[in-house]
C-alpha cells in the first residue's frame, strides 16, 4: 500500500529524514518509535504534504501512484490521514460544518455522489456511538476550547468518519492521561481492518500495550534503525534509545575495524 | 470651491459658507481621499425620483414594517408602519439636529434635507426596515438624508438600515441620522451593505444615550469606490453601554473606512467594540476606534478589539486604535493585528481534503462571522449573516 523508498527530507536548511526505506501492507499496524528529533513528526507532514518540507531524494508511492506528486487535499482524497499531534483550533467553524465539507469534497474528488445533511447526520450520529462520544461534540467548534483529551478524540472521530486507506497517528498519546489513552486506542482498534494501514508515530511504548502493533521500527537520526515485532517496543522501553545509539557505536567501530 | 462642495451647500449656501471638506492633511480621513470627488461634478439632488424597476419594487414590498427614502427625501406612500401601530410616530418636518462642526458632511445634510424624525415610544416586535434608495434621477447628483431616531425611557427597537440604488453608482449618498436614547431605552441597529463598487457614499452616526440605555450596532461594510462611517457615541447617563460588532470585507479596488468614537461621560458606562477586517485583491480597509473617558467617569469599561487579514500583497489595511483617558478608575483594553490567513490552520483543513480555495473560504468567513454571532438580537443576527454571505459567498463552486 506505502511504500517509501530512500526517503530526504529537508526542513528550513536542515536534513532531517536522511534516507528513510519503509513498506506498509493493507491491514498492517507499523509503530514508529525513536527519540526526540528523529523525525518521526516530519515524517507524518511529509505524507500528508504540509509545505515546507522538501523532499531532496527519494520516493512515495501510495497503492502505486506518486503520492508526493499530489496536493494534501488530494492525498486525502486518495485514503491518507494524519491524526495531528497539536490539532489546530479553528474558531467559528462548526465542527460537523467542517467534517461535512472535508467527506464531499473528498467524495467529489472520488467521483461519488455527495450526502446530504440529512443523511451525514445519520452517519456521524452513529460513528459518536461507537467512539462512545457526545453528541455537543458535533455543535462546536472545531477543537475550540477543547482539551487535550478531546482534541484527540476529534481526531479520531474525524478518521472515523473519513475511514482512510492509511492513517498516521502522530504522538496521538502524548498528553493523554491513562483513561484517555485507552479509550483512544479503543477507537483505533474498531477501525482496524483488512483493508485499512496504521502508521503509529510515538516517543512511548504504553500505547502499544492498547494498539498492538505486527512491526516495529526505531527511527534515529532520519532513518530506520532497527525493525522488530512488538518486543522490540518492550525492549525499547526498558533499555531506552541510548541502547540503539550504543548498538549504532558498535556497529560502527566494527565496520570501521 | 469643488463641483462635490458646491452640490452639497446648495440648499443652504449661506448657513454653510464656512464648510471645508476633508483635505489630504485632515488625521481623520488620511486614508480617505475624495480627490477623485472632487474632480467631478455633481447636480444637485433630483426634485423628482425615476420609477422604481420591478426588482427594487418587489424587494421594498417584502421589507415591512419600513421607512422608505427615494433620493434623500422620505416616500410616505412606500413606507409601511401600520405593524407597529401606537409604538411609533413618524414626523416628516421635524427641527434638524445640529451636528458638530467637525462632521461638515452631517452639517451638510442636516441642513439640505428635511428632517424626519422617528419617535419610539413602545417595544417594537420586529425590526423596522430602513431603506435609502437612490434612483436613476439621481446618477450624479448628491444625495442627501436626515433621519432623527428617538426612543423613549424603557423602550427598545431594532433598525435594519438598507441601501439599494439604481443610480448607477454615480451618486454622492450623503446620510445623517441622529439617534437619541432615553434611559433605560435599547436600541439594535444593523447596517448592511448592497453598494456598486462604484458608489460614493458617507454616513454620519451619532448617538446619544441615557442612563442604562444600550446601543447595538451590527455592520457588514464591503466597501465602494469611497465608503466611511462615522459614529459617535456619547455615553451620557449611568451605565449606558454602546456595544459595536462589525466586519470589513473589501474586494477588488474597494474602499471602507469605519471611524467610531466612543465617549464615556458618565460613570459605570460600558463599551466593547469588536471589528474584523479582511482585504483582498485591491480592496483597501482602514478602522480608527476612539475610547475617551472623560473627566468624571469612573467606573468606565472600554473594550476595543480590531483584527485583520490581508488576502493579498496589494490589498491594504490601516487600523488606528486610541485610548483617550482623563478619569481614574478605569478598566480599559485595546487592541489591534494585522495579519495573514494561518497557514496551520489551512493545511489542517486541506489535509482533511477540502480544497485550497475552500478552505481559505471557510477561515475568511469563519473569522469575519465571529463577531456578527455575537450580535443579541437574532433577526439582526440572522440578516447580518445573510449580508456577510452576499459579500462572500459560502460555496465557491
Amino acid at each position: 500500500m506505502l511504500k517509501i523508498d530512500n526517503l530526504h527530507v529537508r526542513v528550513a536548511g536542515k536534513d532531517i529524514l536522511k534516507g528513510l526505506t519503509l513498506e506498509v501492507k493493507a491491514g498492517e499496524v507499523h509503530a514508529i518509535m525513536g527519540p526526540n528529533g528523529a523525525g518521526k513528526s516530519t515524517l507524518g507532514y511529509v505524507l500528508a504534504g504540509r509545505e515546507g518540507y522538501e523532499v531532496t531524494q527519494g520516493t512515495v508511492t501510495f497503492n502505486g501512484q506518486d503520492l508526493l506528486a499530489l496536493e494534501p487535499e488530494a492525498r486525502a482524497a486518495t485514503g491518507v490521514f494524519l491524526a495531528f499531534q497539536y490539532p489546530v483550533e479553528i474558531p467559528g467553524v462548526n465542527n460537523t460544518y467542517f467534517l461535512r465539507a472535508a467527506y464531499n469534497a473528498q467524495r467529489k474528488h472520488r467521483g461519488e455522489p455527495e450526502l446530504d445533511s440529512m443523511a451525514f447526520l445519520k452517519l456521524v450520529r452513529e460513528k459518536l456511538k461507537v467512539l462512545h462520544l457526545k453528541d455537543e461534540l458535533l455543535n462546536r467548534a472545531v477543537n475550540e476550547g477543547f482539551s487535550g483529551g478531546e482534541k484527540k478524540r476529534n481526531e479520531i472521530f474525524q478518521m472515523a468518519v473519513l475511514e482512510p486507506a492509511l492513517a498516521i497517528l502522530d504522538e496521538t498519546d502524548s498528553g493523554l492521561d491513562i483513561d484517555a489513552l485507552k479509550l483512544v486506542a479503543e477507537g483505533v482498534n474498531r477501525l482496524r481492518s483488512p483493508e485499512r494501514a496504521f502508521l503509529v508515530i510515538t516517543h512511548y511504548q504504553r500505547l502499544l500495550d492498547y494498539i498492538v502493533p505486527d512491526v516495529v521500527h526505531v527511527l534515529a537520526d532520519g532513518k530506520i534503525v532497527q525493525s522488530g515485532d512488538k518486543d522490540l517496543a518492550l525492549k525499547l522501553e526498558e533499555e531506552g534509545y541510548a541502547w540503539i545509539k550504543a548498538r549504532k557505536r558498535e556497529e560502527q567501530a566494527a565496520f570501521a575495524s | 470651491m469643488s463641483g462635490l462642495a458646491q452640490a452639497l451647500v446648495a440648499a443652504a449656501p449661506e448657513q454653510l459658507d464656512d464648510i471645508i471638506l476633508p483635505g489630504p492633511r485632515d488625521e481623520r480621513w488620511r486614508y480617505s481621499t475624495l480627490r477623485a470627488l472632487n474632480q467631478r461634478t455633481f447636480k444637485t439632488a433630483p426634485t423628482a425620483s425615476a420609477p422604481l424597476g420591478d426588482v427594487l419594487q418587489a424587494r421594498i414590498a417584502s421589507l415591512s414594517p419600513r421607512l422608505v427614502f427615494i433620493d434623500g427625501r422620505l416616500d410616505a406612500a412606500l413606507s409601511d408602519l401600520v405593524a407597529l401601530g401606537d409604538a411609533v410616530t413618524l414626523d416628516a418636518s421635524a427641527p434638524p439636529a445640529n451636528p458638530s462642526p467637525h462632521w461638515p458632511f452631517a452639517r451638510a445634510a442636516a441642513a439640505a434635507a428635511p428632517t424626519v424624525a422617528l419617535r419610539i415610544t413602545a417595544a417594537c416586535a420586529t425590526p423596522v426596515h430602513l431603506l435609502s434608495i437612490t434612483t436613476a434621477a439621481a446618477q450624479d447628483a448628491v444625495v442627501q438624508q436626515s433621519l432623527r431616531v428617538e426612543l423613549t425611557p424603557g423602550t427598545e427597537a431594532s433598525v435594519v438600515h438598507h441601501r439599494l440604488g439604481e443610480s448607477d453608482g454615480t451618486a454622492f449618498v450623503n446620510l445623517w441620522r441622529d439617534l437619541v436614547l432615553a434611559d433605560g431605552a435599547t436600541l439594535h441597529w444593523l447596517e448592511a451593505a448592497d453598494e456598486g463598487e462604484r458608489a460614493s457614499i458617507v454616513i454620519g452616526t451619532r448617538a446619544v444615550l441615557g442612563a442604562a440605555a444600550r446601543f447595538e450596532l451590527g455592520e457588514v461594510a464591503a466597501g465602494a469606490a469611497l465608503y466611511r462611517h462615522d459614529l459617535d457615541a456619547t455615553l451620557a447617563g449611568e451605565q449606558a453601554e454602546l456595544v459595536v460588532r462589525g466586519c470589513t470585507m473589501v474586494t477588488k479596488r474597494r474602499h471602507a473606512d469605519i471611524s467610531i468614537d466612543a465617549r464615556h461621560r458618565a460613570k459605570h458606562t460600558r463599551s466593547d467594540i469588536v471589528w474584523r477586517g479582511l482585504a483582498d485583491q485591491r480592496g483597501h480597509g482602514i478602522f480608527a476606534g476612539q475610547l475617551i473617558v472623560e473627566e468624571g467617569a469612573d467606573g468606565a469599561d472600554a473594550a476595543l478589539s480590531n483584527k485583520n487579514l490581508l488576502l493579498s500583497p496589494h490589498a491594504e489595511i490601516d487600523t488606528r486604535p486610541v485610548l483617550e483617558i482623563y478619569a481614574d478608575e478605569v478598566k480599559a483594553a485595546h487592541g489591534a493585528t494585522v495579519g495573514r490567513l494561518d497557514e496551520r490552520s489551512l493545511f489542517y483543513l486541506r489535509s482533511r481534503g477540502i480544497p485550497e480555495a475552500d478552505a481559505r473560504r471557510i477561515l475568511q468567513l469563519a473569522f469575519a462571522r465571529e463577531p456578527l454571532l455575537q450580535l443579541a438580537d437574532a433577526a439582526l443576527r440572522d440578516l447580518a449573516l445573510a449580508a456577510l454571505a452576499r459579500v462572500l459567498p459560502e460555496d465557491a463552486s
